[in-house]
């Protein structure tokens, strides 16, 4: 049976090829030559100890021109069937916390080979050395056995990462979606065929116009209100591609997903209800605690720049209000100013709300965004709390009381 | 005085003079005022038109967005971008059936007039456009640089946006005024000086203000130094 291609008129790929396996794993491996063949051989092992007695292939996405995929090719993966797909435009994966995919990306690849297949699929970074079999089992087997459509990573993070997702993302889904999704963005998911036919059949490729394809995984199941999990991965999140020197390359497409999403799913969050929690597999690790470095000065010095030279720019996204919430922000002590709770949640909703009606254009709106989440997050980690849980749950109900705010400004057609 | 003499003298131009001017009473001008009427039923019609088609496009919503509303408050007209448009559609259909009402007339002296004015009406229209979008464009790009440079912490961002966008709206002018022929060799002489000046100025600058943010730029780049053995941490 010929799977619907996303890319229609393009020659056919490995995939197409007839296939009848019960799980497929994808590896994202672009520029990880070193480390793909590992992660290869581990989740042969993972699946040939696991899930014995089930057909089982590993699906590798390379670069064209990357050593990847001949590194990929030298592994031993026993009786699981390896394939190495190298993509037509020559990009691969790009890794899920990397450079904004591209839609010559793996996952369209693999959501159409576990849709014809019926499978369960995840997918994991090819990047990653510490990946063990059991993050490949946790991953897989609530889909499989659990009936799950959709695992998401929790990684034991230390409490200086993930402001992103502690500080914008997370609070933001679950308050829109009614879920405790604790990580939605991330580098290893497992995921069902019934999510995989939800995705192709909304049409919108993975990385259609530099989406984040975690974003979209995570955001479409849970506004579908499939039954979602997540597993306990313990840490390995960090790679060389994911780092927080260059801000702007992982901000922008995540948040501007985040925002595009909404629009999409417009209908499903404003009738969600409150949140709540998520069938949780494995051990929590402990927080990693290896010393990091934390620019806090370049962030708030940043920030206050904002203060001083974004204030028209800002008027122009936010609610008048919360603009001059913000002004007397500037004015006040401490320094760098601390951006409170209530106030940060309202300034994400009106940002979202911005990037729908079109105040400004849609890119500008999430650059404009950048400082005021630098100032936020500059303050926390100097308070010594950053991205710890109880800031977090502070945040969360914050954006929670604040939604019916952002329900009135999504509606309300003034300008 | 003979009959002949009257006749041929007087009343014969007399004659010729009134036919004439009946003529041009009940031709041309008949003719001028049919034109010109007709123009400002065209005119009206274009104006409803066009501000049905723009409020359909969201043309307003798109003057916000890149501050074509704004630029028209700061010029004191309190309208909107569609309404703006559309009555500058209307006089413009008005001055067409004007200059044509004025053909209508056919004296030589305003035929003329009518026959440059129809040569240079398309080249004022396509600087007008050139200048709207020059100006659009201005606006979107300080904006960009703006943003881009806050986010960088390159400082005095709103200097570096500000001539970002005199830059563009200098370019901007320039072809304008090419496009309607003014001055043509003064303006691409003043425009390549002026720009020139700018980018010389700029490196200049840069050299000898800006030397300590370059090393500080590239010291945070390529030494690392101060956080050799440490992970950095990830927003995500």
């Amino acid at each position: 049976m010929a799977h619907r291609d996303p890319r229609d008129g393009r020659a056919p790929r490995p995939l197409d090829r007839p296939g009848r396996e019960e799980i497929l794993v994808g590896v994202a491996a672009r520029a990880c030559a070193g480390t793909v063949r590992h992660v290869v051989e581990t989740v042969a092992t993972a699946l040939a100890e696991g899930f014995a007695g089930r057909r089982a292939a590993i699906v590798v996405v390379a670069g064209s021109r990357d050593a990847a995929a001949a590194a990929a090719r030298r592994a031993q993966t026993g009786a699981v069937r390896l394939e190495v797909i190298e993509p037509a435009g020559g990009r691969g994966w790009g890794g899920w916390g990397g450079a904004a995919p591209d839609e010559d990306g793996a996952l369209p690849v693999l959501l159409a080979a576990a849709e014809r297949s019926g499978a369960a699929c995840a997918v994991v970074d090819g990047g990653v050395r510490a990946i063990t079999p059991e993050w490949v089992r946790l991953l897989l087997d609530p889909v499989v056995s659990g009936g799950l459509d959709l695992v998401a990573p929790l990684y034991a993070r230390h409490r200086h990462d993930g402001l992103l997702t502690g500080h914008l993302v997370y609070p933001l889904t679950r308050a829109l979606y009614g879920r405790r999704l604790r990580q939605p963005l991330g580098a290893h998911f497992g995921f069902s065929a019934r999510l995989a036919g939800r995705l192709l059949a909304s049409g919108a490729p993975a990385g259609a116009a530099g989406r984040r394809p975690d974003v979209w995984l995570v955001t479409a199941a849970l506004a579908a209100g499939l039954p979602v999990g997540q597993a306990w991965l313990g840490p390995g999140r960090r790679g060389p591609r994911d780092s927080g020197a260059d801000l702007m390359a992982s901000f922008v497409p995540v948040v501007g997903t985040a925002f595009a999403l909404m629009e999409e799913f417009a209908a499903a969050w404003m009738e969600a209800e409150a949140p709540s929690a998520v069938p949780t597999f494995g051990t929590p690790a402990a927080e990693e605690d290896a010393p990091l470095w934390v620019n806090v000065d370049r962030m708030a010095a940043t920030f206050r720049q904002a203060l001083a030279e974004l204030m028209p720019v800002w008027r122009r996204m936010l609610a008048p209000d919360t603009g001059a919430l913000l002004a007397a922000l500037a004015e006040a002590p401490p320094d760098p100013p601390r951006v409170p709770a209530p106030l940060w949640a309202r300034i994400v909703y009106d940002a979202a709300v911005a990037y729908h009606r079109r105040p400004l254009p849609p890119d500008q709106v999430v650059r404009a965004l950048a400082p005021l989440y630098l100032g936020r997050a500059a303050a926390a980690v100097l308070a010594g709390g950053a991205a710890s849980e109880a800031d977090v749950e502070e945040l969360c109900g914050a954006f929670e009381s604040l939604k019916p705010y952002l329900l009135d400004r999504w509606r309300d057609r003034r300008p | 005085m003979q009959p002949n003499f009257w006749d041929s003298a007087i009343l014969d131009p007399l004659r010729r003079f009134v036919d004439q001017a009946l003529t041009f009473l009940l031709h041309n001008l008949l003719a001028m005022v049919v034109v010109l009427l007709v123009g400002v039923l065209a005119a009206y019609a274009v104006r409803a038109a066009l501000t049905v088609l723009l409020r359909l496009l969201g043309f307003d919503r798109f003057g916000e967005r890149h501050g074509l509303s704004a630029a028209l408050q700061g010029a004191g007209i309190a309208r909107s971008p569609t309404v703006v448009a559309s009555r500058l559609a209307f006089w413009l259909v008005m001055v067409v059936f004007l200059v044509l009402s004025l053909a209508a007339l056919n004296i030589a002296p305003m035929n003329d007039l009518v026959s440059r004015l129809f040569i240079f009406l398309p080249q004022l229209l396509a600087a007008l456009v050139i200048l709207v979008l020059g100006y659009v464009v201005g606006v979107f790009l300080q904006r960009a640089a703006l943003l881009a440079a806050v986010n960088a912490g390159l400082p005095r961002a709103r200097v570096l946006a500000g001539a970002v966008q005199v830059l563009v709206l200098l370019f901007t002018a320039a072809m304008a005024l090419e496009q309607v022929g003014i001055g043509r060799n003064i303006v691409l002489a003043a425009f390549s000086v002026a720009f020139g000046s700018v980018g010389l100025a700029a490196a200049l600058a840069f050299g000898y203000a800006a030397r300590d943010l370059a090393r500080s730029v590239l010291e945070r780049h390529l030494s690392g130094a101060d956080r050799e053995g440490l992970g950095e941490i990830s927003h995500l």
